[in-house]
């Protein structure tokens, strides 16, 4: 077999997956962006509820005014690692200002939410440790195991009792070499981790925990920290990591901590070293972003008003839902691929952007239409979506029901 | 400590449970098991023999053979 052969089954995915002449479900082509919930695609104006822009702030006019300014400031590129001639003074204010926010000692900015599950844990766990993982982690806390030369073991997902046993088995001495790995929300069926037993779990067994707030930070929480606030269980957490795409609508990612050796990873963190700093503009609008989390309530009010609607009728309508408990994330699930992509299909005739995710990138093998609702929409945006969610469900009764 | 046909007979009885219309397995067939099934195969192993399996284990085993050798090296 050639080099380039394998290719072709690559080839025959991408041609199944583009279905027939229209808007592709994967890799959309999203030509013109007019806020953060409307974008132009193949000439069309598309309400868009698939963006995980939760809160809007894309097109937030104090963070783009900061961006410019920081353009302005310090230019379009860093043109450097941050271990060489990129570590600027919008980099190290924005860590100290996450690290704050958590009163902790230690923040590091990564340049990719994926590089910061990615520099995180490979560097954290070394040849003598090990990385327990919740088996439906984000490939970028699975590529961050791969690049550690520890020993990755997965558990079952959201299952602390299936955790408790290989802690055990891995015997007293060993259990303090382990760093237990979830995510706060997860970002296909929108479910939560049950962070109190996890942490009650790790605390029996004197090992570690980090907490993947991807999907959870800026959301959730008194004051937007994620998940670990919302459960009122940040004292027994030991690293949290984040994402700068969703929430906070720029591109990069975080970890903090309250162990002051975090900031030494700066020294073994491969994704870390060997890449630019991010881009002063981003970082300006980060920093905006945060502040704006951190200093009030109403967008994420009014995002919780817009998700606990949609969740009570798409239920209503006899849809099934990936959680029980409404979260940002409405996952309707359906067990045949093609209900799924009729679904898809519906909501995208009615001018609706979502995400369609079917098998073998989901769990489970199901079929899955993904709608992320975003502060930005308005109450009207909202009913456009469960109208058509009723309509559907009208359309295709028994497998709405499924 | 489990021996090399014990090892083999869980492993079997395992991917039977996973994927029961799977027929017997040579050592050298391929497991060619989706991600899902792949977690699933793994875990009701670790149950049957009370072992944890590394990640690395199975990705480095190809064949249900090579899948047995691995986990007989963790000393099951």
């Amino acid at each position: 077999m050639s080099l380039l052969e394998k290719f072709q089954a690559l080839r025959r995915l991408q041609e199944s997956l583009a279905g027939k002449a229209g808007v592709p479900p994967v890799a959309t082509p999203m030509d013109e962006i007019h806020s953060a919930t409307e974008a132009t695609v193949q000439g069309r104006r598309l309400l868009l509820a698939g963006s995980n822009n939760y809160l809007g702030l894309t097109f937030d006019p104090a963070c783009r005014a900061a961006a410019i300014r920081e353009i302005e400031a310090y230019g379009t590129g860093s043109t450097g690692s941050r271990m060489a001639s990129g570590n600027y003074a919008g980099h190290r204010n924005l860590e100290r200002a996450l690290a704050e926010a958590f009163g902790w000692s230690a923040g590091i900015v990564f340049s990719t939410g994926y590089q910061a599950n990615l520099g995180t844990l490979s560097a954290l766990a070394g040849a003598d440790d090990f990385l327990l993982v919740d088996s439906d982690s984000h490939a970028s806390i699975h590529d961050g195991c791969r690049l550690s030369a520890a020993t990755t073991i997965r558990f079952r997902h959201n299952d602390p009792e299936n955790l408790d046993r290989r802690l055990e088995r891995l015997g007293a001495e060993n259990a303090r070499r382990a760093l237990v790995v979830v995510e706060g929300l997860y970002s296909t069926l929108g479910d939560r981790a049950p962070l109190a037993e996890i942490a009650e779990v790790k605390n029996r067994h004197g090992a570690w925990l980090i907490v993947d707030e991807a999907h959870s930070f800026g959301l959730y929480g008194a004051r937007g920290l994620g998940m670990c606030e919302e459960l009122g269980i940040l004292d027994a957490v030991d690293f949290v990591v984040g994402t700068f795409s969703k929430s906070l609508g720029g591109v990069g990612g975080f970890c903090v901590s309250r162990h002051a050796e975090l900031d030494l990873l700066r020294m073994a963190s491969r994704p870390y070293i060997f890449t630019a700093s991010p881009a002063p503009a981003v970082i300006g609008a980060t920093r905006e972003a945060l502040r704006r989390v951190l200093a009030g309530t109403d967008l994420r009010e009014r995002l919780w008003r817009h998700v606990r609607r949609l969740h009570a009728e798409a239920a209503r309508f006899g849809y099934r839902l990936g959680a029980e408990v409404p979260s940002p994330i409405a996952a309707l699930v359906f067990d045949e691929r093609d209900a799924a992509i009729a679904h898809w299909q519906g909501l995208l005739d009615a001018g609706i952007y979502t995400n369609l995710m079917v098998p073998p990138a989901t769990p489970g093998g199901l079929s899955i239409v993904r709608i992320s609702l975003s502060a930005a929409h308005s109450d009207e945006d909202v009913t456009r979506i469960i109208d058509c969610l009723q309509g559907l469900a009208r359309r295709f009764p028994a497998r709405a029901a499924a | 400590m489990k021996d090399r046909a014990s090892v083999e007979r869980v492993v079997r009885e395992a991917l039977q449970a996973v994927r029961p219309e799977g027929g017997p397995l040579e050592a050298d067939a391929e497991l060619g098991l989706d991600s899902t099934q792949a977690m699933e195969l793994i875990m009701e192993i670790e149950e049957r023999l009370d072992i944890s399996i590394p990640v690395e284990t199975f990705a480095d085993a190809r064949t249900f053979g090579e899948l047995c050798s691995g986990i007989e090296r963790l000393g099951a």
